[in-house]
């Protein structure tokens, strides 16, 4: 007793939902009877749907975002702004490097004039010399940039801040600087390319004097100026990590679209050398009926090869499966190797399907998965070249066969 | 936007379910939650698009950086938190599917055949196979399935969504997706090695 067609297992489906016709319905039903193997497949049907559904919906073990997206994704258009959304940028257009590079320029031009509006000053004396803020003073030999703000003008990692206090920032570029804090806390110590922020306390009571230590010199500016400059600050952090946030995954994107290019393993099994594959290759496809071997890229490890069956038949995919599966078991000996392959069909402008497979042999030890992306993009890149051709050629041949009818 | 007031349910399914949608309308507007909301979902998210595309670690990271920013969009009052979530990325992988064109159907070549293997284990086969290892079979059979048949398959017997969701989504009509249904289910049948 032969399978059930394709088709009969059609009408199985449709009987299981009530959607064949009632006299179909019962003519199957006596079928389902009568054959055995009908019966299978229909007692599989029915528990498919139950089976289906006892799958985890949800997989263990996802792979790690190339970025934060909770901590950096862009803000929702809800969200109240004034500014435009981040979003609207063709960014994608740019190199990865770029909106991160511009976005970085941007904020750090805003930082600045944000925290001028407190104390401020850079330093590159030929001697070391001792700038004072309120609340402490700094000691530079060298090259720094000092700056006073608000706390909640951005996020700052910093373990002794006070409750409310204005905080100074000392960024040293070439030397060193030290921060000696009026209150007479301990000194920080800041060596070059490093950045510091300590918390200048509000109101504190200065032990030597008794009196009390200003938290911040007052700004002239109108507390309105400081709110817009704040919320322009914040916008542009939050753009600044929804780029960076992007730019991340469009790096990781392209990693996992276009996989890495291998070298050469110096233990690559002989049988999967550029002449020896091309040779099997070459060969298998003569023994083979309808497929022409287009083409072998072995720039890169493992060789690809591409071929083409001549009819596009319903049985052309198992015909080229069994070239590199015979191959694998051929060339791989007592352990077969591993076989990743694609296929693509393409009509070309006739109506006339074409039909190109690529496939490359593997070691079998490994995870040749780990090759997939790129083998991927490779056997794409190829054949996308090929169908171009080969339609080309199609296209070429029927206005030949057009001129000699004429 | 839809309030992010309690719901009345009473179960601790319902109690759960409730606190999903609030933690979803909570995080369109507040970053910090969104953390929270990778979490929940990314087993779902990692389901969907290890199932339904042939790239699914690239899938995976654009899935993510497509639904964030579109939070504000989820309306508790309409969908469940999964089946929200479930919609908008199968219409990412749809995009995805249809920007491939018609190129590339993955042949799986290597790795086990789910019914050669049911095959060699004779007539008493069924009766031993585990749950485990029917699971496993049914889903290197799903994988085999070409990709618009497989979409509707997983989306529909694993997921619930329904055929008129999907078919919105996908942009066919209704019988053309029962159509892919049927064909799909055939092909499992024949994968499972179902009558042999």
């Amino acid at each position: 007793m032969s399978p059930p067609s394709p088709d009969r297992l059609e009408a199985l489906s449709r009987l299981l939902d009530g959607d064949l016709p009632g006299d179909e319905a019962d003519a199957l039903r006596d079928a389902i009877a009568q054959d055995p193997a009908l019966a299978r497949a229909w007692q599989t049907l029915q528990a498919l749907p139950g089976d289906l559904a006892a799958l985890p919906t949800a997989l263990p073990a996802p792979p790690p975002l190339t970025a934060q997206p909770v901590e950096t994704a862009a803000p929702s258009p809800s969200a109240p702004s004034s500014a435009p959304s981040p979003s609207a940028r063709p960014r994608r257009s740019l190199p990865g490097w770029l909106p991160w590079s511009v976005a970085a320029a941007a904020l750090l031009a805003a930082l600045w004039p944000a925290a001028s509006s407190f104390p401020s000053a850079s330093t590159a004396p030929s001697s070391p010399t001792t700038v004072s803020v309120p609340g402490a003073s700094v000691e530079i030999a060298g090259r720094a940039h000092l700056s006073t703000q608000e706390p909640s003008m951005r996020p700052l990692p910093l373990s002794a801040a006070a409750a409310g206090g204005a905080l100074l920032t000392v960024a040293v570029y070439e030397g060193s600087a030290r921060i000696l804090p009026d209150d007479g806390s301990a000194a920080v110590d800041i060596a070059a390319g490093q950045e510091r922020t300590v918390s200048l306390p509000v109101g504190a009571v200065d032990d030597r004097t008794g009196g009390t230590v200003p938290a911040r010199a007052l700004d002239p500016r109108s507390t309105d100026d400081v709110a817009v400059l704040r919320d322009e600050v914040a916008r542009l952090q939050q753009e600044n990590e929804s780029l960076r946030l992007e730019n991340a995954l469009v790096r990781g994107s392209l990693a996992a679209h276009q996989g890495e290019a291998v070298p050469w393993p110096d233990d690559a099994p002989a049988a999967l050398q550029p002449r020896a594959f091309e040779d099997a290759v070459r060969a298998a496809v003569d023994r083979a009926d309808g497929l022409d071997l287009l083409a072998v890229d072995c720039d890169e490890f493992p060789c690809l090869a591409i071929l083409r069956s001549a009819d596009a038949g319903p049985d052309w995919a198992e015909r080229v499966q069994a070239v590199p599966q015979g191959l694998a078991e051929e060339l791989g000996g007592d352990e077969p190797l591993s076989v990743m392959a694609m296929a693509r069909g393409e009509v070309d402008d006739d109506g006339n399907e074409v039909m190109l497979s690529a496939f490359a042999l593997l070691p079998s030890q490994g995870d040749p998965r780990a090759l997939g992306p790129r083998i991927d993009y490779r056997a794409e890149g190829l054949m996308e070249g090929l169908a171009e051709d080969a339609k080309e050629a199609g296209a070429g041949a029927a206005e030949e066969a057009g001129a000699a009818g004429r | 936007m839809a309030s992010s007031s309690p719901l009345p349910h009473a179960s601790e399914t319902d109690a759960r379910d409730d606190a999903d949608r609030r933690l979803l309308v909570r995080a369109a507007s507040d970053p910090a939650l969104r953390t929270a909301v990778v979490e929940r979902w990314a087993g779902l998210v990692w389901a969907l698009c290890r199932r339904l595309s042939p790239t699914p670690d690239d899938s995976y990271q654009a899935a993510w950086a497509h639904l964030l920013p579109r939070l504000h969009h989820y309306d508790p009052s309409r969908a469940a938190p999964a089946t929200w979530l479930t919609t908008v990325v199968h219409r990412r992988l749809v995009d995805e599917h249809r920007r491939r064109g018609r190129q590339a159907e993955i042949l799986p070549l290597h790795g086990p055949d789910p019914a050669r293997e049911l095959q060699a284990r004779g007539p008493s086969a069924d009766e031993t196979l585990d749950r485990n290892r029917r699971a496993r079979a049914l889903e290197q059979a799903l994988a085999r399935l070409p990709e618009d048949q497989r979409r509707v398959v997983v989306l529909h017997h694993l997921h619930g969504l329904s055929l008129a969701d999907i078919a919105d989504a996908e942009d066919v009509a209704v019988g053309t997706l029962k159509s892919r249904l049927h064909r799909g289910r055939a092909r499992l049948l024949t994968l499972l090695g179902a009558s042999s």
